[in-house]
């Protein structure tokens, strides 16, 4: 998608901002009830701070960052469309249905900037003597280091808590937390810029929330992402499971722990140029697939074999319609069925199917779509041939 | 791309795409009861509800809330909640503001409010005509209430 926004316009880049806030980590201090904030600039992306010191009855630590105007996505896409796109912000509307020179583009913009400015939090940690431990642990059939999984395949999550306080026998002050509340919230993300909105939208939590009142490990094996929307197996966004502790008398909660998977949509093929159940004298030269949100981890295919459509057939493979990713993000692919004359060995019914190899199902293909079509290379003249003497 | 793109044994393809309403029974099948969607909670320690701004000219500071000791009634409307500023690091804002913008070091224990800060060195601060932030170790920090009957935020 992003490579049509370049087609008109060009990358011209902002003004660099003259200085920018410093990303830092916020020390929060509970006393009392009561907060006491410190930031700590940092600079560089590793490194050791020294904290203050630790008083009172615990700390939450949390890393913000600024996030840079020039790579976000939604800047770039703002820039590619002038000023055409400016107009259609101030209606409110985040979802900008573009006609532009013929082009057609559907581009979700950041809204009015709102808390854009402010620095993102990317990390939280909260310590304290009276703090349970907890982790929260999802598990996909992916093993890419962050959690992901894809809209139709079902996740697992574990969570372990450790050091909780048992709650006292007659209810007296607040005296630190005794049971951990576990919640699971979402963030949509934009189709095809793969992130969520910057101004909140499309974000939200799920009814189902849990407490735990006794230490040890919980798991469950099957959850199934349920992020709103029209279609399930196209849903794209992330899924969150975060714990939170109660660390005064007023109520406030400070999260012990989290972990985000993102979910992203099946994949769809659409073989174009091939009607099903017409005749053809070979397959025609403009035959081609339309491949969109390929798994990041996937390898996909087109093969040919003789018979109707069904699984289970091992055909012969259509070389220059492979495609194979390995990224973070689903990708789209436009690939030629051409050259496959190997795969056609006599008049008859031949189907064309598209497979993909993805992490799920062991790595063994899966269909995703087929044309089941005619081959018939004789000509045949319903005439009489005779001569003239 | 191409053919070597391809696990050496490749198995016939199986199956067929899973369709919405598949899906959604699969779902249903794997939860109790239909799991709704209600608005997101902010955070109790989010940015917003930690933080306070100061704001001068086009620029602006992002400061931990209640770092302001004094601040005078003219110079009110530089303590901002919202700002089209751009945010810029305490250590630039500081030297860019001397002219209404002071500092007070102040003690871990001055900082908890289990120590209050001076009369007198209240006085002379009220007596510079602006604004003054506390810090500890040059970065801002947080001044609690040290009266006994503070609330508990």
């Amino acid at each position: 998608m992003n490579t049509r926004l370049l087609v008109f316009g060009g990358l011209c880049l902002v003004n660099a901002p003259a200085v920018r806030g410093i990303d830092f980590i916020r020390q929060i201090q509970l006393i009392h009830g009561q907060s006491i904030v410190y930031d700590i600039p940092i600079s560089g992306e590793t490194g050791q701070i020294a904290s203050k010191p630790l008083e009172g009855d615990g700390a939450i630590f949390q890393l913000y960052a600024y996030a840079d105007e020039i790579f976000s996505p939604y800047t770039i896409a703002d820039l590619n469309v002038g000023t055409l796109a400016h107009a259609n912000i101030s209606l409110s509307s985040h979802l900008l249905d573009l006609d532009l020179l013929g082009i057609h583009l559907d581009i979700n913009l950041g809204g009015d900037g709102g808390d854009g400015s402010l620095p993102s939090l990317l990390a939280e940690k909260t310590v304290g003597t009276y703090y349970p431990d907890a982790s929260v642990v999802l598990t996909s059939e992916d093993p890419y280091p962050t959690p992901r999984t894809r809209a139709d395949r079902p996740y697992g999550f574990r969570f372990s808590v450790r050091k909780l306080a048992e709650a006292p026998a007659t209810p007296g002050p607040f005296a630190g937390p005794t049971k951990v509340r576990v919640e699971r919230s979402y963030k949509l993300y934009e189709p095809t810029l793969h992130v969520p909105a910057p101004n909140g939208t499309g974000q939200g939590r799920y009814s189902d929330a849990y407490e735990f009142q006794r230490n040890g490990d919980y798991s469950a094996a099957v959850v199934y992402q349920t992020l709103p929307g029209d279609r399930p197996t196209k849903a794209i966004g992330e899924e969150t499971f975060s714990a939170y502790v109660q660390v005064n008398s007023a109520g406030q909660e400070a999260r012990i722990a989290a972990s985000t998977i993102q979910v992203w949509p099946v994949c769809g093929a659409e073989i174009q140029g091939i009607e099903a159940g017409k005749r053809y004298q070979g397959v025609p030269e403009t035959a081609k697939v339309v491949m969109t949100d390929l798994y990041p981890d996937s390898v996909t295919y087109a093969q040919i074999y003789k018979g109707e459509a069904g699984p289970g057939h091992s055909g012969h493979v259509i070389p220059s319609s492979v495609v194979s990713f390995n990224t973070y993000a689903p990708q789209n692919a436009v690939v030629p069925l051409s050259a496959i004359t190997d795969g056609i060995d006599g008049d008859g019914t031949y189907t064309i199917e598209v497979a993909t190899i993805t992490p799920f199902n062991q790595r063994k293909p899966e269909r995703i779509s087929w044309v089941t079509f005619i081959i018939d290379r004789t000509l045949e003249v319903n005439g009489l041939v005779g001569t003239k003497e | 791309m191409g053919r070597e793109a391809l696990p050496a044994k490749l198995s016939a393809p199986s199956g067929r795409p899973v369709t919405d309403e598949e899906l959604l029974a699969r779902r249903g099948a794997a939860t109790a009861e239909p799991i709704k969607v209600v608005p997101p909670k902010v955070s109790d320690f989010s940015i917003r509800a930690m933080s306070m701004l100061l704001a001068y000219g086009d620029k602006a500071v992002l400061l931990p809330k209640g770092c302001v000791l004094w601040c005078p009634d003219a110079l009110q409307s530089r303590v901002v909640t919202q700002t089209s500023g751009t945010l810029t690091p305490w250590a630039e804002f500081l030297p860019a503001n001397r002219n209404w913008l002071g500092t007070f070091e102040v003690t871990s224990k001055q900082a908890r409010g289990e120590e209050p800060i001076p009369e007198k060195t209240m006085t002379a601060l009220k007596a510079r005509n602006g604004v003054v932030v506390a810090t500890l170790n040059g970065l801002p920090v947080t001044v609690l209430s040290s009266s006994p009957s503070s609330a508990s935020r």
